[in-house]
């Protein structure tokens, strides 16, 4: 099995992702419609146990190949999110993210041998990534239905952003954990202040207090939404916003820019 | 990081029992609401100062985060012991553990720089002491160290893809790289980096770490991380404003 070979698998795997997330908004039977979902995810896999068996080593190695895992996790990850809290849109919408990354290795083939810079050669890289990946996203949709509770403040959206935050919030905490436990593995310690990881706990009290503040305070929606978009500024910082900042030049995270 | 202070075991260790009995004795009080909402914005203010300052170990390696720390691990076992029947008490006590092991131990951590040659004695140094070696905190039982190997293959543009040593230490072979370091004694010891100058490195640094809380800390870490595991797949449903 080769690169040669991952369209048809990526198609076909698409496909069927497609037809349950339409599936998804039609009100049909829930379980058909993780079955044909999580038969997306077998036709996937499939293609990364061959490619692993072709290659004679777990495909970790290159650029294109973590890519392939993004995929799959997110893949995953949404449809344990469907099966968990019946959110109708999720199932499209983790398929849109998987797109993207499936596109990338068709449309960039130049990725597919690029190697890794040592210290991303790692079995943590792919989960640790993939599930921030999955967490930004739905704190970008607490952001803009936080956005949207400002501007039209009549709209009861509180409940909504508190469940989508509970999400976010578990798979960032799991998303940190894991991080700290590669962290040991790469560079001896567990948390080392890095700007980065000063950051990204920066942004998990951020949404702690957003919890708090929700559920003992009873703050008014208005200050809860402003919150939610304190975070989210935390978030991109820690994302991307970094690279801007006089720290930056000390991050160990600079490969990531 | 101090190789030795007076907060080392046992000092630590009382110092934990003693934060925790408070904990316990006065958890309605630190509980509070107020106190709890000043804890999170405490260590939110905290991080966001570390990661604005060009040189955050200023303020990491100060006294205030010695008192945030304190103050924080208070508020935070009074929740846990207030909430011992709820779910969430899995997910605070995984925190508590892993925060509570990493603060103590802090001052047992030794860390040492070890420069193994190919045909030189091995040296020491100590991470933030230049060029002097530390004699303050205690160091891997080293007898002898040689490096045997030293493979590394390069990108295009002479970055490194890819490197990893073959060392000699007490007359046992390692081989060491990157994600993959390797434990002898007590002690753990990483791949920190190389002779860069020649084509054939005559020296690897090897970062040598002995953290005494390491087991607590990753039991803490898979305790919370299976509590946010719990909170997706069983958290209440729905929690309006009470």
């Amino acid at each position: 099995m080769t690169w040669t070979e991952f369209v048809f698998f990526a198609i076909a795997a698409m496909i069927l992702w497609i037809w349950a997330s339409l599936r998804s908004f039609l009100k049909r039977k829930k379980a058909i419609t993780i079955a044909i979902y999580f038969l997306g995810i077998l036709v996937y896999s499939s293609f990364i146990i061959a490619f692993w068996i072709s290659l004679d080593r777990p495909p970790l190695r290159t650029l294109g190949e973590t890519r392939l895992w993004y995929s799959f996790f997110l893949a995953i990850a949404g449809l344990i999110t469907y099966w968990r809290w019946n959110y109708k849109w999720i199932l499209s919408y983790s398929t849109m993210m998987a797109a993207v990354f499936m596109a990338l290795n068709i449309l960039k083939p130049e990725i597919h041998s690029q190697s890794l810079v040592p210290v991303l050669q790692s079995p943590w890289f792919i989960p640790h990534v993939s599930i921030y990946i999955f967490s930004y996203a739905f704190f970008a949709c607490c952001f803009i239905m936080s956005l949207t509770g400002l501007c039209r403040p009549k709209l009861k959206l509180m409940e909504s952003i508190d469940r989508l935050s509970i999400i976010a919030l578990s798979f960032f905490t799991i998303g940190m954990l894991m991080g700290s436990m590669w962290a040991k593995q790469a560079w001896g310690d567990f948390w080392t202040w890095d700007p980065k990881e000063c950051w990204a706990a920066a942004t998990w009290f951020a949404y702690l207090f957003y919890f708090h503040a929700r559920r003992s305070w009873n703050f008014p929606d208005k200050w809860l939404y402003l919150v939610q978009c304190l975070a989210f500024v935390c978030l991109q910082i820690c994302w991307y916003g970094l690279n801007w900042l006089p720290s930056a030049s000390q991050s160990m995270h600079n490969y990531a820019q | 990081m101090p190789q030795s202070s007076i907060f080392s075991f046992p000092v630590n260790l009382i110092a934990a029992l003693l934060l925790i009995s408070a904990s316990f004795c006065w958890r309605k009080f630190f509980s509070r609401r107020l106190l709890q909402l000043i804890a999170i914005i405490a260590l939110f203010v905290f991080c966001l100062l570390a990661g604005l300052l060009r040189n955050p170990q200023s303020l990491t390696r100060s006294i205030l985060l010695s008192i945030t720390g304190v103050y924080f691990l208070l508020v935070l076992g009074a929740v846990m012991f207030n909430n011992i029947r709820n779910y969430l008490s899995l997910c605070y006590f995984g925190f508590y553990l892993a925060f509570a092991a990493a603060f103590f131990s802090r001052s047992d951590k030794q860390e040492q720089y070890l420069y193994v040659f190919r045909n030189q004695d091995s040296q020491f140094l100590a991470p933030d002491s230049g060029l002097l070696p530390d004699v303050s905190g205690s160091l891997p039982d080293v007898g002898s160290a040689r490096l045997l190997d030293f493979e590394i293959s390069l990108f295009a543009d002479g970055a490194p893809r890819s490197f990893e040593a073959i060392v000699e230490l007490n007359h046992k072979q390692h081989q060491v790289r990157v994600n993959h370091p390797f434990r002898e004694g007590k002690w753990k010891y990483y791949l920190q980096s190389y002779d860069t100058e020649s084509p054939n490195p005559d020296f690897v640094c090897l970062l040598c770490v002995k953290q005494p809380g390491e087991v607590l800390i990753y039991i803490g870490i898979l305790i919370m991380m299976a509590a946010s595991v719990v909170t997706l797949l069983v958290g209440k449903r729905k929690e309006g404003r009470q």
